[in-house]
């Protein structure tokens, strides 16, 4: 079939449209539900107060001390509860939906996590990991999936 | 890849669990006793909220284990040692140590469906009666984290049903805005016709698939 070259290059521009939002909904992962005692985002050089409604960041780090605890929710709809003494990395956080493309790996350093999985382990179980200095813990769907890729 | 209600509404849950220590090298001199000290490196697979199957599998250089029934546990002491059998827990026991960080588990985020006439970017009137329970939820939730997502039917072209999609968004985030919620809490993106609710063929008007998701975290 061969379609005018007008046609192609339409279709070309709305899918190129498509992989950016209006605001920079990749740049946010999240945002902080609650926050008791100290706990602190690293992010780059900087290292600020967790506060309530606060937006996460790719590559943020949370760190909770002696008396910490954060909740949050990733813009995919996974929910995270950090206890004391914790610090947690948001190290890939992919959720984009038309484009079939899925991935997130937190990184917990140590500490305690809760976590129930959202939409990314839905569409893509094994596109989910969490990395810990002892281990790997991987989801594993209904279905296969090739685990090892964007991991 | 459609994100329907439907599909958000049967979410594939998982509850996990871990507590991770330092990894612990084998100590040149004996530790002080410790009378209560926590569990260390545990993982426990929590039951799935919407009862759905679930597994994770703990792997190291060392070995691999996978935790496939609620309150299933490992234990994993080093990186280059392999984790533990999978054993049970007894769900008591599990509550007296992770109760607190459980309790404070965030609420699942809710999805709001909202819908046009054909072609408009003007919601219908039991669309726009629903604006209230959504203002509600984000004030519940006190949520900075709302998207609101506009989708098309097959209608137009895929280019201008991106950006009626948009359009659509747009209308119901001016909405929100005016009701107070801050811009900087409203992601707002169209779909345009990538994401029909509803499976059509090019140029089939779908009342079903001309609508904006809002989705408060």
């Amino acid at each position: 079939m061969i379609l005018p070259a007008g046609r192609i290059a339409s279709l070309l521009f709305v899918l190129s449209a498509l992989t950016f939002t209006v605001r920079g909904e990749e740049s946010v992962v999240g945002s902080v539900k609650t926050v008791q005692g100290g706990a602190v985002v690293r992010r780059g050089a900087d290292s600020i107060a967790v506060r309530e409604g606060m937006h996460l960041l790719l590559n943020d780090v949370l760190e909770t001390s002696a008396d910490g605890r954060v909740a949050a929710i990733l813009q995919d709809g996974t929910r995270i509860s950090l206890g004391p003494n914790t610090e947690l990395k948001v190290d890939q956080f992919v959720y984009q939906p038309v484009e079939g493309k899925f991935a997130l790996v937190l990184r917990l350093g140590r500490g305690v996590l809760a976590y129930i999985s959202g939409r990314i382990a839905k569409f893509s179980p094994g596109s989910v990991s969490v990395q810990t200095p002892v281990g790997v813990l991987g989801l594993r769907g209904t279905h296969f999936a090739v685990s090892l890729e964007g991991s | 890849m459609v994100i329907s209600p439907k599909s958000l509404s049967g979410l594939f849950t998982l509850l996990l669990l871990l507590a991770i220590g330092c990894a612990k090298k084998p100590a040149p001199t004996p530790p002080p006793p410790a009378p209560l000290q926590p569990i260390q490196n545990l993982v426990v697979l929590l039951p799935d909220p919407e009862g759905q199957p679930s597994a994770v599998v703990v792997t190291n250089q060392a070995g691999t284990q996978a935790l496939n029934q609620p309150y299933q546990a490992v234990r994993v002491e080093r990186a280059d040692v392999a984790p533990t059998a999978p054993f049970a827990m007894d769900p008591a026991e599990v509550r007296r140590i992770f109760g607190t960080v459980l309790d404070a588990l965030p609420s699942a985020e809710i999805a709001f469906t909202l819908h046009f006439g054909e072609g408009s970017d003007v919601l219908l009137p039991e669309s726009q009666a629903q604006m209230p329970a959504i203002l509600n939820a984000i004030r519940e939730r006190r949520s900075t984290a709302i998207s609101v997502i506009g989708h098309t039917d097959t209608t137009a072209n895929p280019q201008l049903n991106y950006r009626l999609g948009l359009n659509r968004a747009e209308r119901v985030a001016a909405i929100l805005r005016a009701q107070g919620v801050d811009s900087s809490s409203l992601f707002v993106a169209s779909h345009g016709d990538t994401d029909l609710l509803v499976k059509t063929a090019r140029g089939v008007a779908e009342s079903r698939n001309r609508r904006v998701e809002v989705i408060v975290r």
